[in-house]
């Protein structure tokens, strides 16, 4: 198969198809034990179910589409350096969001933005490090300062 | 008459200090979020929501409005500065207006575009004023069962004409709904889904779901492929005023263009980005420059924004008349109603004239300012262009970290956003449309209520629900359009494809 990204997309599809059709089997596991109710008073379960029901068909007719359309659509993953940026600013995003309940917005924010502008915009570190106090003061300011909006405090306020 | 003393109560609710604040914040914030890469006017929208949690719900409720419109138009204007859409319904702007700015018309041509929105904006109004009487009355009829059959007809019609599989819809919507059901239910508050995750009670936060599937998955895509920043010729306002040619040639398009959006922004669909399509097509056929369409007509731009701006105003009527928003800006406008504790429906234009009229007329309003926002200053959003876009994803970043946390001052709900982002990088690449999920999870809890409240109703009989007229109209409808789709797309494969290009973006 030539590496046109359909090959790719069917079994990407597939892979959602299998998660929703999992999913759908947790979420009616989980659903069963609420109230169903009666057809005239019907009980929190009742919606559910038939979510969970269509959910799993719905997951089911993505797998079968998959397999079998004739009209496939193109999956591209990023590979290489791409790939390993991604991945460095999402891990990264997951740490700063993590960090969050430590280390307040503020000094989070000024180490993930010196973080992210020195991966992807390939500056200096004196830059990076000047883009990252800048955004992190700048929203500080007009977020908590001038809007009064809460930030997430740092644990030791 | 009844109905013009209610637009005339609107302009007064519209033209009061802080609504006329609202509109201009939303107006410009939106056109920003329109120019800039990595936010649409969905996820523009998404970050302000948590900050109009304080404001009075009609000044909230047209500053969302003010970004739907704005970021239609941001978005647009890099269609024709830079060949890029900002956002969907913006392609169909590429056509013409990115050849105008190489033939030096860019000014000219962001002109007629500013003007057709605001016309568009003002027939969609006088054309509502006329209409919602009747629709009000026709509103009063409604039941659980028309209200039920109303809002999954529309939710199965979306799914089937907006662009890519069937599937491609459906398995997002289902997310989107079961994603619904999470936390505490409003019945009997039993407590459902939260897998025994204390914080889950609240459930799912709106606002972190649509940033992260809609802003933050852009962001990440602009990671793995930064592009460089656009280079882009100066603007300059004495260089914008149309030749009489020019604004002749436009007034045609802007008249028939609004009608045709008007009447999209009725039917469930993308509605802006098909109404644009439809529109430009009609020019194709209509306008006087219609030999010169695709190399440069101002006809091509005119006819399609006025389209796109006039179905952003009518697709306010089933938001809140019947509670039923055809687009993910849309669904965002109905949760802030509902945040409001407005419970948007036929009885909205009786209960709250206020919100009703005021919001449709801030959008006239709101037009014009985006007028004297986009002429005087077109220099200023050019200039935002060049901020180099490795800066701008992190912005973006800790802005929608930080409205996500203000929402509810509460960190699971930045959890939240950054799984969704994930959640939509990877649906978005699959070819999944996201429109659906937000649709899904706004509106899952009000079919499951229409249900409930049907049941009870009908002592538990299932054929209440088809059985009552209007009902029963929605469902023959709803299976006809499956019928008519089905037949389009086996026997006008190709020119149905081409509409699923136009139509296959998921911001709106």
């Amino acid at each position: 198969m030539a590496a046109d990204g359909t090959t790719e997309w069917r079994t990407g599809r597939t892979v959602a198809g299998v998660l929703g059709l999992a999913f759908s089997g947790v979420y009616l596991l989980e659903g069963r034990t609420l109230d169903f109710g009666t057809m005239d008073a019907p009980g929190p379960g009742i919606f559910p179910l038939a979510v969970g029901i269509l959910m799993a068909v719905v997951s089911l007719g993505v797998i079968a589409e998959a397999r079998t359309t004739r009209e496939p659509g193109k999956l591209h993953l990023p590979a290489g350096y791409d790939a390993t940026r991604l991945l460095s600013v999402f891990t990264a995003l997951v740490v700063f969001v993590l960090a969050l309940s430590v280390l307040g917005l503020p000094i989070a924010a000024f180490l993930f933005v010196a973080f992210y502008v020195r991966l992807v915009g390939r500056v200096t570190w004196a830059a990076s490090v000047l883009s990252g106090a800048g955004v992190a003061i700048g929203v500080y300011v007009v977020f908590e300062v001038l809007l009064g909006v809460r930030l997430p405090d740092p644990v030791w306020a | 008459m009844e109905a013009i003393e209610g637009l005339i109560q609107g302009f007064q609710v519209a033209m009061l200090a802080e609504n006329l604040l609202a509109a201009l914040i939303g107006a410009a914030l939106g056109t920003a979020v329109g120019v800039l890469p990595g936010l649409g006017p969905l996820g523009g929208a998404a970050l302000v929501l948590p900050f109009t949690y304080s404001m009075e719900p009609t000044a909230a409720i047209i500053m969302i409005a003010g970004i739907y419109y704005g970021g239609m138009y941001g978005g647009s204007t890099t269609s024709v500065l830079l060949n890029v859409p900002g956002e969907t319904a913006s392609v169909v702007t590429t056509l013409d207006g990115y050849p105008l700015t190489q033939k030096g018309r860019a000014g000219p041509t962001l002109f007629i575009m500013a003007i057709g929105s605001a016309v568009a904006a003002f027939i969609s109004l006088v054309l509502l004023t006329f209409f919602s009487p009747w629709l009000a009355r026709f509103g009063l009829r409604f039941g659980p069962a028309e209200f039920f059959a109303v809002m999954t007809c529309g939710l199965i019609v979306l799914s089937r004409v907006s662009g890519g599989s069937l599937m491609s819809n459906l398995f997002p919507l289902m997310i989107g709904i079961v994603a619904g059901t999470v936390g505490q239910e409003a019945v009997s508050s039993a407590v459902r889904f939260t897998f025994g995750y204390f914080p889950l009670i609240a459930g799912l936060e709106l606002v972190a779901l649509a940033i992260g599937l809609f802003g933050l998955a852009e962001v990440l895509r602009l990671v793995e492929n930064p592009a460089g920043t656009p280079r882009v010729k100066t603007v300059r306002v004495r260089d914008m005023v149309p030749s009489r040619e020019e604004f002749s040639r436009s007034v045609g398009p802007w008249g028939r263009g609004s009608l045709v959006g008007f009447v999209f922004g009725l039917l469930p669909g993308p509605s802006a980005a098909m109404s644009s399509y439809a529109s430009y097509q009609l020019e194709k056929k209509v306008a006087r420059g219609r030999a010169e369409m695709g190399k440069g007509a101002i006809e091509g731009v005119a006819g399609p924004e006025a389209a796109n701006n006039a179905a952003a105003t009518s697709g306010m009527i089933p938001v809140l008349s019947l509670g039923l928003p055809f687009s993910a800006t849309l669904a965002l406008i109905l949760a802030a109603l509902m945040i409001h504790g407005i419970q948007p429906g036929p009885l909205l234009p009786i209960q709250h004239p206020d919100i009703f009229w005021g919001v449709i007329a801030s959008m006239f309003v709101g037009n014009i300012m985006l007028l004297m926002l986009n002429i005087p200053m077109i220099g200023v959003w050019v200039s935002m262009l060049k901020v180099p876009i490795w800066l701008l994803g992190a912005i973006v970043i800790v802005i929608a970290v930080v409205g996500t946390f203000a929402a509810r001052n509460n960190l699971t709900d930045v959890y939240v956003l950054t799984g969704a982002a994930a959640a939509g990088y990877f649906l978005h690449k699959l070819g999944f449309n996201l429109a659906p999920l937000i649709l899904g999870f706004v509106l899952g809890p009000e079919i499951e209520k229409h249900l409930r409240q049907g049941l009870y109703l009908s002592n538990g009989d299932l054929t209440y629900f088809i059985e009552r007229p209007i009902a029963a109209t929605l469902w023959g409808i709803t299976i006809l359009t499956f019928l008519v789709v089905f037949l389009w797309r086996r026997f006008f494969g190709e020119r149905a494809r081409e509409l699923d290009a136009i139509e296959s973006g998921d911001d709106e």
